[in-house]
């Protein structure tokens, strides 16, 4: 792991420990998990089922990350590598106790197959918002433990019908980051629930937003 | 009782200790890869001390967005209904004619709809709580127990204190009282400061979820009214002491008032 690597894991792991309030996981994931299956109920339309996960995730993200950017004092990312990083490392650890792997895809690499994390074309971490190109940058958080889906199993009709148990997480991220200026396009690509190998949440850059006062809060 | 794992006498799988690797890169591959940690964690008896915790803020963000959430959910399924009545009134077949079908009964259909969806997700999880954590405890004989237990364990595991007071006529009536119910304090919502009744409005039908439904997978089948400080329009702290008024199926009726339990919250005690 590289020195900033490791200050971004001892970073979450000191908001975790420090400065938590803490509740049952079973709690949340039950929570969630009979939430969902109303919704299923409700729309009998799994991708609508996803999009109205992603709604209520963007909700609770745009929340979510004021209460990170107090908690946490991590200083304003450089690159989008760094955004990863830190989502993985600090913004999954204090809010699910989690760390999942990053892996960062910048979209040049021709590396057969795998992603690459071929080095970054940004130079110093100028806190300024010097675009570096858009080709594509991605990261992709590898979801080895996931509280949201503890003890689910799919029927097979939800696996068949696209349904992304967790999608919620896909709009937590995208409200999150939005509100930090970066517009991205978060997505699962696969979930051990459906049977696949991991459970891979990948988030793409689409574009830096403009600064603009914040809208105003009341 | 420090232990995390079960010792050799338990009924457990033999301990994996490191269920992840166990199958080495030296070793061939064995059917015990097929023991992840999820069914790992199924096998063993839940042990109170390792269960895994969360940020609650999560969790509070979840709540605060379920009612919108169920609204709109709600209103898919309110549509869908009407057009399946519709569609077999087309056909021919008898239907029950609506009520009436001005905005005001709308608007009022979806609220009995989100409710009962609140209230709904409420006994899925108060089900699934009870179970969990009755589970390592001395069994529960009598339906005192249970609500002994629900007073102090379920409650501080959900709201982190116990009940305040705990009445009961001993005829089936049991009157449970919070002084500071937890979902009603600090209330603040996503979508801009609500009065303290419109919250109460949504968030009891939680609750009360939550407890009839772990009462019921406890083995008592019971009803449960919520009023709290807010409904009567009270200000300042009494905003959010609650009581819950649970009527368990086999009480007898008292003399002469065929009430439902509805009517026993009326009355200021």
């Amino acid at each position: 792991m590289s020195a900033t690597a490791k200050q971004f894991k001892a970073a979450g792991d000191d908001v975790w420990k420090n400065k938590t309030d803490k509740i049952s996981s079973e709690l949340f994931t039950m929570t969630y998990g009979s939430l969902v299956i109303q919704l299923i109920k409700d729309y009998q339309d799994y991708a609508e089922v996803n999009k109205q996960l992603d709604k209520m995730g963007y909700n609770i993200g745009v929340r979510l990350i004021e209460d990170f950017l107090a908690r946490s004092n991590i200083s304003r990312c450089s690159d989008f590598r760094e955004t990863g990083e830190i989502v993985a490392k600090v913004g999954f650890k204090m809010f699910l106790n989690v760390t999942p792997a990053v892996v960062h895809h910048d979209g040049r690499s021709t590396a057969s197959g795998t992603a690459s994390s071929s080095s970054s074309a940004n130079t110093n971490g100028s806190a300024a918002t010097a675009a570096p190109a858009l080709g594509g940058q991605e990261f992709s958080l590898i979801l080895d433990e996931n509280p949201l889906s503890e003890f689910v199993e799919l029927p097979p009709d939800a696996r068949e019908g696209g349904l992304w148990w967790s999608n919620v997480l896909v709009g937590v991220l995208r409200g999150a980051l939005e509100m930090v200026q970066l517009q991205t396009a978060p997505y699962f690509v696969s979930d051990v629930l459906r049977g696949d190998e991991q459970t891979e949440l990948r988030v793409r850059l689409v574009k830096f937003l403009d600064e603009e006062a914040p809208p105003a809060d009341d | 009782m420090a232990a995390t794992l079960p010792g050799p006498s338990s009924h457990a799988l033999p301990p994996i200790t490191t269920p992840r690797n166990n199958a080495g890169p030296s070793q061939p591959p064995s059917s015990s890869t097929l023991i992840t940690p999820h069914t790992l964690a199924l096998s063993l008896p839940h042990p109170p001390h390792a269960d895994p915790l969360v940020d609650a803020l999560p969790y509070q963000l979840l709540l605060a967005e379920m009612p919108a959430t169920l609204r709109h959910s709600a209103r898919r399924a309110i549509r869908r209904r009407k057009a399946l009545l519709r569609d077999m009134e087309e056909a021919g077949l008898a239907v029950e004619a609506e009520e009436s079908s001005g905005a005001a009964a709308m608007a009022k259909e979806e609220e009995a709809e989100l409710e009962a969806r609140m209230e709904s997700v409420g006994a899925s999880v108060g089900a699934n709580l009870a179970e969990r954590l009755s589970r390592d405890r001395p069994p529960l004989n009598s339906t005192l127990d249970v609500l002994k237990f629900l007073c102090k364990d379920f409650w501080i595991a959900l709201w982190e204190k116990q009940v305040d007071g705990l009445r009961t006529n001993h005829r089936g009536v049991y009157v449970l009282q919070d002084h500071h119910f937890k979902p009603l304090l600090r209330i603040s919502t996503p979508h801009g400061t609500a009065s303290a009744a419109a919250i109460a409005k949504v968030y009891l039908p939680h609750s009360v979820g939550l407890l009839r439904g772990a009462l019921a997978r406890l083995g008592v089948q019971a009803t449960v009214v919520a009023e709290s400080g807010g409904q009567a329009g009270a200000t300042g702290a009494s905003v959010a002491a609650t009581t819950f008024h649970v009527r368990v199926a086999s009480a007898g009726t008292p003399a002469g008032s065929g009430s439902s339990a509805a009517n026993l919250g009326a009355n200021v005690s």
